[in-house]
């Protein structure tokens, strides 16, 4: 049986908005063991996001427990989470999010500096992330420079820098035109192919079917 | 104090030294023949022109419209009819004289006379200046304090076209401290350029500023300069301000919840 990479125990999240409580999720449980590829599909507000920062540390779970390579992520205090997101998990937003005043590269380069690998390796990684997401010719444009399915190419590698033991990427084609999405997702099933373990939110039905699996979220639940 | 016009001797060998601008206003130069007489009333000595001086970088002497004209000091007293009388002289010492043996040795000449260092006579003959120079000063706080201001509304200008690519970074666990120190940097870098170039834009109004005024005035003097403690101290508040700008932006771009920015 494959390692686990995270596993989700019956989690919940609550919100505030003003006086009012929403509950995001409802006791929602899942294992991705690695070498995955999951879809995690659903309507607008269901929780799929919510479900996807909850695996990959970002957020905090009102109830249940996320246990990321064997650790417990309760039990890490912010900075330990943070260390764990920066060298364990690739996150992939739907608007890029790329630093507009660095080039492809130096966006690249951001988790890799933080993760202190020297300048002359992070340089040549980053380097060989932007050649495996096809950017070769494009290191040293900066993201106004790019189109939309380029940024996401770029935000991709930024995710893939530090060799990361998950993917998540929420709405990864939600920004971009037909062919583009078709691009990013034969992007997502190479590198899936290649070992790295991936969970995407989306609502793109074409890139939810390319995955290897998937789960439906409705009203904060994995559907039956 | 008015002359005595009646107890007027012409020196013999009478010779006296015509500030420049005055000389060539009229036309004299070295031996030339003038008039001198102490007062309107007077017989008219002749004297002649010894040699034409340069007149010395003094700002008080800057709106002077009477002619300095300098007579060795007995054939003043020989044209003025006053004898021992002055009201100041300058004595060019050898360096590590004593002031207080010197005072203590032209007192029996000398009674009552006070003696000082020309660093005194100067400090005491330019309080106007140093209010102009308080003046500027206050000029200059105020200045620095809107500069700041300024300096500090662009970077949180910068910082809010970033809000949520840096959010994005720090989700993706990016510390805070390297985005805190970053933007402090990026501040304070802004902030030395800016110093520097106005440094460069203060060296050359300042060359100019000069350039204008030592036309105008017909005179040596250095109205502006651009020291190296001023470039210094110019540099180094550019830094500060910047740091306390960056520090201020930054504060505020990593304040809010990065979830809330990108979205859940």
């Amino acid at each position: 049986m494959s390692e686990i990479v995270v596993a989700a125990r019956d989690l919940t999240r609550d919100y505030r908005t003003g006086r009012a409580r929403v509950r995001a999720l409802r006791g929602v449980s899942i294992n991705v063991p690695r070498g995955d590829f999951l879809a995690v599909t659903g309507p607008s507000g269901s929780g799929k996001s919510t479900l996807l920062h909850l695996l990959g540390g970002v957020d905090t779970p009102t109830s249940g427990e996320v246990v990321f390579l064997g650790r417990n992520l309760a039990r890490m205090s912010v900075e330990e989470r943070a260390a764990l997101r920066l060298n364990q998990v690739g996150l992939v937003f739907q608007r890029f999010h790329l630093l507009p005043m660095l080039t492809a590269l130096e966006n690249v380069e951001l988790p890799l500096a933080a993760a202190r690998v020297p300048r002359g390796r992070r340089r040549a990684r980053a380097a060989a992330v932007l050649d495996r997401v096809a950017l070769a010719d494009r290191l040293h444009h900066g993201p106004g420079e790019l189109s939309g399915g380029q940024c996401q190419r770029v935000a991709i590698a930024r995710a893939l820098a530090n060799e990361p033991a998950l993917v998540l990427a929420d709405e990864p084609t939600g920004e971009l035109d037909r062919a583009t999405s078709r691009e990013v997702l034969a992007l997502f099933q190479s590198l899936n192919a290649e070992g790295t373990t991936v969970v995407v939110a989306t609502h793109d039905l074409e890139l939810a079917a390319g995955a290897k699996r998937s789960i439906e979220v409705v009203d904060g639940r994995t559907a039956p | 104090m008015p002359l005595k016009a009646a107890a007027q001797d012409c020196p013999d060998r009478f010779e006296v030294l015509v500030e420049r601008p005055y000389a060539a206003a009229a036309g004299l130069t070295v031996g030339s023949t003038v008039s001198v007489r102490p007062a309107i009333e007077a017989e008219p000595c002749a004297a002649v022109v010894a040699g034409i001086l340069e007149p010395p970088p003094d700002p008080a002497a800057l709106n002077a419209t009477r002619p300095r004209v300098l007579f060795h000091l007995p054939h003043l007293q020989g044209l003025t009819g006053r004898r021992n009388e002055v009201d100041y002289f300058t004595v060019r010492t050898r360096p590590g004289t004593d002031l207080a043996t010197l005072a203590a040795d032209l007192d029996p000449l000398l009674p009552g006379a006070q003696v000082l260092p020309v660093s005194e006579v100067a400090e005491r003959s330019s309080t106007t200046f140093r209010v102009v120079s308080r003046f500027h000063t206050a000029i200059a706080a105020i200045t620095l304090i809107a500069g700041g201001v300024f300096l500090a509304c662009i970077m949180i200008l910068k910082v809010q076209e970033r809000r949520l690519p840096v959010a994005a970074a720090r989700l993706t666990g990016i510390p805070r401290r390297l985005l805190f120190w970053w933007t402090v940097a990026e501040a304070a870098l802004l902030s030395t350029l800016g110093g520097a170039a106005g440094l460069g834009v203060g060296i050359a109004s300042s060359a100019v500023v000069n350039a204008y005024y030592q036309r105008y005035y017909d005179t040596t003097l250095v109205f502006s300069q651009v020291t190296g403690g001023v470039v210094t101290e110019a540099l180094a508040l550019a830094v500060l301000l910047g740091m306390a700008a960056g520090v201020f932006a930054a504060v505020r771009l990593l304040a809010s919840n990065p979830l809330d920015e990108v979205g859940r």
